[in-house]
C-alpha cells in the first residue's frame, strides 16, 4: 500500500474529526453571540452538565473538544462572571465577592460586607465550583453548637482580660508606689542625720527595714516599662480573640437568617452548579 | 499724712470718683446694649479696667468682682440672643463668679475659669465635674471648643437625661454664638458643633492603624452594630444607626500621608457627632480609648490642665 493509500482510508476519519471540532467551536460561537449561557458551560464540560440530566438543546459535544478552547479560560471566564456572581449574591445576598488579580476564572467569596470579612472560599466561573475554607466552616460548625451568649475564644479572653485588669491595676499604683518611694527616702535622710543621736540601736533596725522597704519598691518600679509593654501585647492578642468572636458571630448570624443550620449552607454551597444550571435552564 | 492739703484731697477724690464713673458707664452700657459688637468692646474695656488707678475709694467688698464674672455676665447675654432656650445668672452665696443654667440643661450648671495661659482667655466649664465646653479669647477674639471635654460632658447624667434634644439645642445656640463672633472677625475653631457641619471633621494623628478600626469593629459587634466598609469610591468604613451614616473616610494629603475624617450622613440635618457619642457608648468608648490618634482636631493647644 502506498502512502497515499493510506491517506485515503484516512482521510474520512480525520475529516470527521475535523467536523467535530469545527461543529463544537460553531456552536460554542454561537451560544455566547445569542448569551445562552447554559449551552456554554455544556460546552465546556459535557461530562458534568450530563450528570445533571437536563433537558437542553440537542448539542453534540465531546469534553476533550473543550481543549480546543483551553487558551480562550481567561476571556469565557469574563464572559461568564458577571451573570454567575449576580447568581451567587442574589442566592446567598450576604456574601460578596472580589476579583482575583490577573485571575479572571477565579473569585474570593467573603461572608458579609463588614470590615475584615473573612474569606469563605474560592469562586470558580468555569467549573462553577466553590472551594470552601474548611476549617472557617469548622470553626461556624462549633460556635453554633456552643450555648448562646457563649464564644470560642472565651475562655482565653476571660484569661487575657484578668491579666489585662491586674496589669492595669499594677500600673495605676506607680503614682503610690512612688510617693512611698519618696517617704522611704525623707526617712531614710532623717535617720542619717540622726545618727549620732541617742536612739543608734532603734535607727539601725528601723533604717534596714526601710532600706529593704525601698529596694523593693526600687525594683517594682524598674518593672514599669516592662509591664506596659505587656499590656500593649496583651490587648492586642485580646482584640484578636475578640475580633474572632465578633467575625464568627456575625458570619454565623447571616448564615442562620437564611439557613436552618450550617451544614444546610455548605450543603447548598456544593449544589451551586446545579442549581445554576437548573436556573439557567429555566430562562 | 502730715500736710493734709484739702485741694489735693478733692482732686484725687475727683480723679477716683471719674474713674469709677467711667466704671459705672461701663456696667451700665453691659447692661443695655444689644449689640454683639458693643458687647464685646465693652468687655474688654472692663477686663482692661483697673480699680486699683484709685486711690481713696476702694471697692474690697462685696460688690466688688473677678473678670470671671464679668465674661460670664457677658456670655449670658450671648447666650440668651442666641437662643429661644432660656438662660439665667445666678450667683451662688458666698461666691464671686455668677453661675449660669441654660433651660435645655436644667441639672447642669457652668461658669467662667480663667486660662492658665500667657495669652489669657477664659474657659466656660461645667461646674460639677469640670469639665470644659469652650475657650474664649476676647482680647485676641478667639472662640474654640474643647471636644476632648465636651464629649466628655454628653457622656453625664445630667445631659444623659436631658436627652438629644437639649444636646442639640445647646449645640444650636453655640453655634449661634459662634456665627455672631464670626462677624466680629472672630477665629473661630468649632469641630463637629454645627449640625451643619458634620462632613470632613479631621482626626487628631494622620493614618489610622488597622488595630484601631478593628477595635471599633469589636466594640460595635457587641452593640449590635456593623462596621463595613465603604462601598462607593471613598476608602473607608461605616456604621449604620438607622437612616444614620457615621463614616469614618480616608484622604491623601499633599506630604503624602493620609488624613481620616469623621463624616455624619443625616439627610436631615440634626445628628451631629456629639450626639453619636451620647447615643452609642461604644462609640464614644472607641474614641475615648484612643483619643490621642482618633480625636477631633481642635485647638488643642489652649486647653491646658
Amino acid at each position: 500500500m502506498t502512502n497515499q493509500d493510506t491517506q485515503i482510508i484516512l482521510n474520512p476519519e480525520l475529516v470527521n474529526q475535523l467536523d467535530k471540532k469545527i461543529l463544537y467551536l460553531k456552536q460554542l460561537q454561537l451560544a455566547i453571540t445569542t448569551n445562552q449561557s447554559l449551552q456554554v458551560y455544556q460546552l465546556l464540560d459535557s461530562k458534568k452538565f450530563e450528570q445533571l440530566n437536563l433537558k437542553n438543546s440537542d448539542l453534540i459535544t465531546e469534553n476533550q473538544s473543550a481543549l480546543l478552547i483551553s487558551d480562550m479560560q481567561q476571556d469565557l471566564a469574563a464572559y461568564l462572571a458577571p451573570e454567575l456572581l449576580h447568581f451567587m449574591v442574589t442566592q446567598f445576598d450576604f456574601l460578596t465577592y472580589e476579583a482575583v488579580v490577573d485571575e479572571p476564572e477565579n473569585y474570593r467569596i467573603y461572608i458579609g460586607d463588614w470590615w475584615h470579612h473573612r474569606q469563605l472560599g474560592t469562586l470558580n466561573i468555569l467549573s462553577v465550583t466553590l472551594t470552601v475554607d474548611d476549617d472557617l466552616v469548622a470553626e461556624l460548625v462549633t460556635t453554633a453548637e456552643l450555648t448562646e451568649g457563649d464564644t470560642l475564644n472565651q475562655q482565653k479572653i476571660a484569661e487575657l482580660t484578668q491579666i489585662v485588669t491586674g496589669l492595669k491595676t499594677f500600673l495605676a499604683d506607680d503614682t503610690k508606689r512612688s510617693l512611698e518611694l519618696k517617704v522611704i527616702e525623707d526617712q531614710l535622710e532623717e535617720i542619717t542625720a540622726n545618727k549620732s543621736g541617742l536612739f543608734g540601736r532603734v535607727d539601725k533596725t528601723t533604717r534596714e527595714a526601710l532600706t529593704k522597704k525601698r529596694d523593693l519598691l526600687v525594683a517594682t518600679q524598674k518593672r514599669v516599662p516592662e509591664v506596659q509593654q505587656k499590656l500593649i501585647d496583651q490587648r492586642e492578642e485580646l482584640l484578636v480573640l475578640e475580633k474572632e468572636d465578633a467575625l464568627r458571630h456575625l458570619e454565623l448570624q447571616a448564615i442562620l437568617k437564611q439557613y436552618a443550620d450550617v451544614t444546610n449552607f455548605t450543603a447548598e454551597l456544593d449544589h451551586i452548579y446545579v442549581t445554576y444550571m437548573t436556573q439557567l435552564g429555566q430562562k | 499724712m502730715n500736710d493734709f492739703n484739702i485741694q489735693n484731697y478733692s482732686e484725687q477724690l475727683k480723679k477716683d470718683l471719674t474713674l469709677f464713673e467711667r466704671w459705672h458707664a461701663l456696667i451700665k452700657a453691659l447692661d443695655q446694649t444689644q449689640s454683639m459688637s458693643e458687647l464685646l468692646d465693652i468687655l474688654q474695656k472692663i477686663l482692661d479696667f483697673d480699680s486699683h488707678q484709685s486711690q481713696m475709694v476702694r471697692i474690697a467688698n462685696d460688690y466688688w468682682f473677678p473678670s470671671t464674672h464679668w465674661v460670664t455676665v457677658a456670655f449670658a447675654k450671648c447666650a440668651a440672643w442666641a437662643s429661644l432656650s432660656q438662660t439665667d445668672m445666678a450667683l451662688p452665696n458666698g461666691q464671686k463668679v455668677a453661675e449660669l443654667h441654660f433651660s435645655e440643661w436644667p441639672n447642669a450648671t457652668f461658669r467662667f475659669m480663667k486660662a492658665p495661659l500667657a495669652a489669657g482667655g477664659y474657659y466656660l466649664e461645667e461646674t460639677a465635674q469640670n469639665l470644659r465646653v469652650l475657650y474664649w479669647d476676647i482680647k485676641r477674639k478667639r472662640f474654640y471648643l474643647d471636644t476632648q471635654q465636651f464629649a466628655k460632658l454628653v457622656q453625664t447624667e445630667a445631659i444623659q437625661l436631658a436627652g438629644v434634644h437639649a444636646l442639640a439645642t445647646f449645640q444650636k445656640r453655640l453655634t449661634a454664638i459662634a456665627t455672631q463672633l464670626s462677624e466680629e472677625s472672630y477665629d473661630l475653631v468649632l469641630p463637629g458643633l454645627s449640625q451643619l457641619e458634620q462632613m470632613h471633621l479631621k482626626m487628631v494623628q494622620e493614618g489610622l492603624p488597622t488595630s484601631i478600626l478593628d477595635s471599633l469593629f469589636v466594640n460595635a459587634a457587641k452593640q449590635q452594630f456593623i462596621l463595613k466598609r465603604i462601598r462607593d469610591d471613598a476608602t473607608g468604613v461605616e456604621i449604620e444607626v438607622g437612616d444614620i451614616e457615621l463614616q469614618l473616610t480616608q484622604h491623601p494629603t499633599n506630604n503624602g500621608h493620609e488624613q481620616w475624617t469623621y463624616d455624619i450622613i443625616d439627610s436631615n440635618k440634626e445628628v451631629t457627632i456629639y450626639t453619636l457619642f451620647q447615643q452609642l457608648p461604644f462609640f464614644y468608648q472607641w474614641y475615648d480609648d484612643h483619643f490621642t490618634i482618633v480625636g477631633l482636631k481642635d485647638k488643642r493647644e489652649v486647653f491646658v490642665d
